[in-house]
């Protein structure tokens, strides 16, 4: 009756999205403005604390070299957070109606990504401020965007579709979110490494996609394209296997939770 | 009415089982077979009833009539029908207003907005919301917030549509007229599945029942003879 790319299932994950974020938004005074403000408050607490307090070692542009790691890593740790738990916690509503559930992580992303996309575009506007240049580089951002969304929804739908039948794993994934906080490059360069700890640490998606962002948005070099490319065929894959497993367990969820 | 031919079945189950895992001590789990052996069919434009006491897996049923879950024994087969619980409140939002909430509603049953848009003069009016229906739900009382989830339910219309228990929410009032639109549902041909542990609303709905037991049907016939089975073994309990 339902099916993946049902015009049904994307009008509802679209109105599903909106009816959270109107929701969200209604329980504030200033509402959406909020996603603006965050934001701006955020990075003017980086650019105080580490560009004029500390003036770290690393030259005056740690503030932005920071920022950049946090805001784009950001959009993933919390699309995870969020959409690795979306099956369970719908639990309630699975039992009432049939929904595919790919539509609950869906949602979850949808909703982080509405709230990233004004966060990264002030980004964008602080860093200009701040006086780095618009380059041509910038044409890139589109595609590692893009890349950077389908590992997020890569590993949300693996990890929303196996967190049910296992519960035990989601206090794994927790901390492994943490430790690739420290571990993706957001507070240093992977060129300070030493050779044998780069090899390792060059093996984890986020090193490459953080440091293409600064590489457009602050060399404004084009992105180094190989460990791009296949990362996103890599999460293509993982998409694939996710959504099937969340197919395959579909009737499953609502008796599996308790 | 009564002369439009019943014989195709929509759904039919055979011997369907399903179990859930029970929790039994540390990492041990035990099956427990929340329906063991049921058979049943659903006529197309018949009101089916389903009776029997609390937890002898009508609930279960329900769901696995909707599609919600997948029997793990016997077999279950939909002919194409779309099968849904009527619920007061299918992922309701507060914050959202009557309309919108509709549509979210709407979604969520498989209906396309548009089709919901078609029919939300029928929701406005059935609901007797009036003003309140541009309103957010927040601010519904939950006779009201009733109210909107049971017009959604009946004015979409899904080809079958599964009740359970009696619908004790909402006034009298409004509850009568929902009763009164299942009726008419009934009458004009429609699908109906109504699970009850009390006779009486069966009685007054159904033309068929099924009698379920610790997971099992025992008997499936004419409303009244089933009744009157499901009663006597009542009573020898005591």
């Amino acid at each position: 009756m339902w099916s993946w790319l049902d015009s049904r299932f994307l009008h509802l994950v679209f109105y599903k999205t909106y009816a959270d974020l109107r929701a969200e938004s209604e329980r504030t005074y200033i509402g959406f403005l909020w996603w603006i403000i965050e934001p701006v408050i955020d990075m003017m607490v980086y650019y105080v604390v580490f560009s004029l307090f500390l003036q770290r070692g690393t030259g005056s542009d740690f503030a932005p070299f920071l920022l950049i790691g946090m805001v784009t890593f950001r959009w993933f740790q919390t699309s995870v957070r969020l959409g690795g738990v979306s099956v369970i916690a719908n639990a309630g509503l699975m039992r009432l109606v049939y929904l595919p559930k790919i539509v609950f992580p869906s949602v979850a992303i949808l909703n982080v990504t509405v709230k990233f996309l004004p966060a990264f575009a002030i980004l964008i506007v602080f860093l200009l401020i701040y006086g780095f240049p618009l380059t041509p580089a910038y044409a890139a951002l589109p595609v590692l965007l893009l890349v950077e969304l389908l590992v997020i929804l890569a590993l949300t739908y693996l990890i929303a579709a196996v967190v049910p039948f296992v519960p035990d794993f989601w206090v794994a994934i927790d901390t492994g979110l943490t430790m690739l906080f420290f571990l993706s490059g957001i507070f240093f360069a992977g060129s300070s490494l030493s050779g044998k700890y780069q090899f390792y640490f060059y093996l984890n998606p986020f090193a490459h996609i953080i440091e293409n962002y600064r590489a457009i948005l602050m060399s404004g070099v084009w992105p180094n394209w190989p460990p791009i490319l296949w990362t996103g065929a890599g999460a293509l894959v993982g998409i694939a296997i996710g959504s099937y497993l969340l197919a395959r367990f579909d009737r499953l969820y609502p008796r599996s939770i308790r | 009415m009564t002369d439009v031919p019943r014989s195709q079945p929509v759904i039919v189950m055979r011997n369907v089982g399903i179990y859930y895992w029970l929790k039994k001590g540390y990492l041990r789990r035990e099956r427990f077979w929340a329906l063991k052996d049921v058979s049943l069919e659903l006529h197309r434009g018949e009101a089916l009833g389903v009776i029997g006491r609390n937890g002898a897996g009508k609930t279960t049923l329900l769901q696995l009539l909707a599609g919600i879950i997948s029997p793990d024994r016997g077999e279950l087969e939909n002919a194409g029908v779309q099968a849904a619980m009527l619920s007061l409140q299918i992922g309701f939002l507060d914050q959202l207003s009557g309309r919108e909430n509709a549509i979210l509603g709407g979604l969520m049953l498989g209906i396309s907005k548009s089709v919901v848009e078609n029919k939300m003069e029928d929701i406005v009016s059935f609901s007797e919301l009036g003003d309140f229906f541009d309103r957010p739900l927040g601010t519904y009382s939950s006779g009201m917030k009733a109210r909107l989830g049971l017009s959604v339910a009946l004015q979409l219309d899904p080809d079958v549509l599964l009740i359970d228990e009696v619908m004790g929410v909402g006034d009298a009032e409004f509850r009568a007229k929902s009763e009164a639109c299942m009726i008419e549902r009934v009458k004009s041909n429609r699908t109906i599945v109504l699970v009850s542990h009390n006779s009486h609303t069966i009685r007054q709905l159904c033309d068929r029942a099924v009698w379920i037991e610790k997971g099992r049907s025992l008997t499936e016939g004419p409303t009244e003879e089933v009744i009157q089975a499901y009663e006597a073994s009542l009573r020898k309990e005591g």
